[in-house]
């Protein structure tokens, strides 16, 4: 049997390969960047808005600021003194996980945005720091707290991250709602894309659906037709999205790495989250398909 | 009526109105034809042939009173009863309406391919109906590169493909010589005689009165059933 005879049925709708279907393939291909790019921006937001409500609810530091003497010189001893007494009063705090002192190194490495690393820290009146990691789900008394250290040293005080992480994940939520109405609307134009492509096909190709529907073709056989030629344009927009997206997202990345922000470096993105990134030609293939077959199938009813 | 009145009504119009845009062209149609008869239906140009035509093989429906075909009442068959129905027609268009941009294979397939049919079962039928209608050694090429005579007959075997119940032909010889008008006839007459319900839509007087079968007249926007043999 010749090939070209077993192949003829794409010749049933002449809905491809043709400028409206040129015209998808490019629309839908820059719909499924925006859309993978926003997705990658939704994904990686929501992991790092994540990461600091981990944060929130696992950790506070207590700072110590250094004590002076008569000279206004730092006194090394008497802070190191007072920093005991706190480390021990939040050891025994129940909901108190473990009590972390952080050594010069640590501070430098943190300072280091501001002050670089070749600054001899003893000489800065620099704030000692404890890391106090909770017990999950521990809900602390912070002003029994605050009451307690101030009556060992006035120079103890607790920063539970709470206020400024708070602002910052209120921040991260309305990026995230962006983000999200980004990907509806690009989600939504691309429905009504395929929808007036579809109903201009159709109008175009009126005579041969006519003819189909009176030979017999059920609404059903046409919508297939069509549902096959936008699963076409639909995996190979995805692909094509993807391939565009993907070196956006890796450079974004990288940039948001290079700042060496803390902040930032929870922005990354997951294996699970590459998956759902990767899968994305898979979603484009069925939406283009079942919005075609849906819209075909209501046109039908009124055309014909 | 034809002496085939026992036989069941596979068409049965039961004070049927048709027409356009809430304008009827014919009124109080009542007419039952048999399966297996052979009717022409009759009439000056814009009498309504085409209309009642198009209204019998469901793509126009009533607009008032009852159309039954195959005992189905087509006012109350939804989208898909009656393209399973369809299935079971074949119509010859006057200007064949054939897919021009598609080969001669692909147009006669149509109706198989739509029913599902394997393909290689759709290739043998095709190759068989082509040598029938001597277009075998055309079943590659794109329609549009046919002669009218040529087309005529890539249209007459893409309506008998699927081995209807009913044919409907519109002015079938509308557009060809005596010749080829009289095999045409002769191709209606055999499928008849295999049991297909041949109806004929023509204003050519000369072949109602050559083959002598029964006609439905139309005139004054009404439609009258002559059996054959009686001349008005």
């Amino acid at each position: 049997m010749r090939r070209d005879l077993l192949i003829g049925q794409k010749h049933e709708v002449p809905a491809e390969d043709n400028d409206t279907s040129i015209f998808m393939y490019v629309l839908t291909s820059i719909y499924m960047y925006l859309f993978v790019v926003v997705l990658a921006i939704f994904m990686a937001i929501n992991s790092m808005a994540g990461n600091w409500e981990k944060d929130i609810t696992g950790s506070i530091t207590v700072q110590v600021s250094p004590i002076e003497d008569a000279n206004k010189h730092i006194d090394v001893a008497k802070t190191k003194e007072q920093l005991n007494k706190v480390e021990q009063f939040m050891e025994q705090i129940s909901g108190v996980e473990e009590v972390q002192v952080l050594d010069d190194a640590a501070i430098q490495k943190l300072m280091s945005p501001w002050i670089g690393s070749k600054v001899d820290m003893s000489t800065l009146p620099i704030p000692q720091l404890l890391d106090v990691r909770l017990k999950p789900d521990a809900e602390l008394n912070y002003d029994e707290i605050t009451r307690g250290m101030k009556q060992l040293t006035p120079n103890a005080s607790i920063d539970n991250h709470r206020l400024w992480l708070n602002r910052l994940i209120k921040f991260a939520t309305s990026l995230k709602t962006i983000a999200l109405a980004i990907l509806l609307m690009v989600v939504a134009i691309c429905a009504f894309s395929i929808y007036y492509s579809a109903r201009t096909s159709l109008n175009i190709n009126i005579e041969t659906i006519k003819i189909l529907h009176i030979v017999g073709a059920k609404d059903k056989f046409v919508a297939k037709l069509y549902a096959k030629n936008y699963a076409k344009i639909g995996l190979f927009s995805g692909i094509i999205g993807l391939l565009a997206a993907v070196p956006c997202i890796m450079l974004v990345g990288k940039y948001g790495i290079s700042t060496g922000s803390g902040l930032l470096s929870g922005a990354s993105l997951s294996s699970a989250a590459w998956s759902v990134i990767m899968l994305t030609p898979l979603f484009s293939l069925c939406y283009a398909m079942f919005t075609s077959y849906w819209t075909v199938r209501k046109s039908l009813e009124k055309m014909v | 009526m034809t002496e085939a009145t026992e036989l069941p009504a596979i068409i049965d119009l039961q004070n049927v109105a048709v027409g356009y845009d809430g304008v009827d062209i014919l009124n109080n149609v009542q007419i039952a034809l048999q399966s297996g008869s052979f009717t022409f239906i009759t009439g000056r140009s814009g009498a309504g042939k085409t209309t009642l035509l198009s209204m019998l093989y469901l793509v126009k429906k009533p607009s008032k009173g009852i159309l039954k075909v195959f005992g189905q009442n087509v006012n109350f068959s939804n989208r898909d009863t009656l393209a399973e129905m369809r299935q079971r027609i074949g119509v010859v268009f006057q200007d064949f309406r054939l897919l021009e941009n598609m080969s001669v294979y692909d147009n006669i397939a149509l109706p198989l391919r739509v029913r599902g049919m394997p393909e290689k079962e759709i290739y043998r039928r095709v190759v068989e109906l082509l040598q029938w209608v001597e277009l075998h050694k055309s079943i590659y090429k794109q329609c549009s590169t046919l002669s009218g005579g040529e087309k005529q007959r890539v249209a007459i075997a893409r309506a008998v493909i699927n081995r209807p119940d009913i044919l409907f032909a519109d002015e079938p010889t509308g557009s060809v010589d005596s010749e080829i008008a009289n095999k045409l006839m002769r191709l209606f007459v055999e499928l008849n005689k295999v049991g297909t319900t041949v109806i004929i839509a023509t204003h050519n007087e000369q072949l109602t009165s050559t083959y002598n079968y029964q006609r439905i007249d139309l005139h004054n926007g009404t439609a009258k059933l002559y059996p054959a043999l009686q001349r008005i």
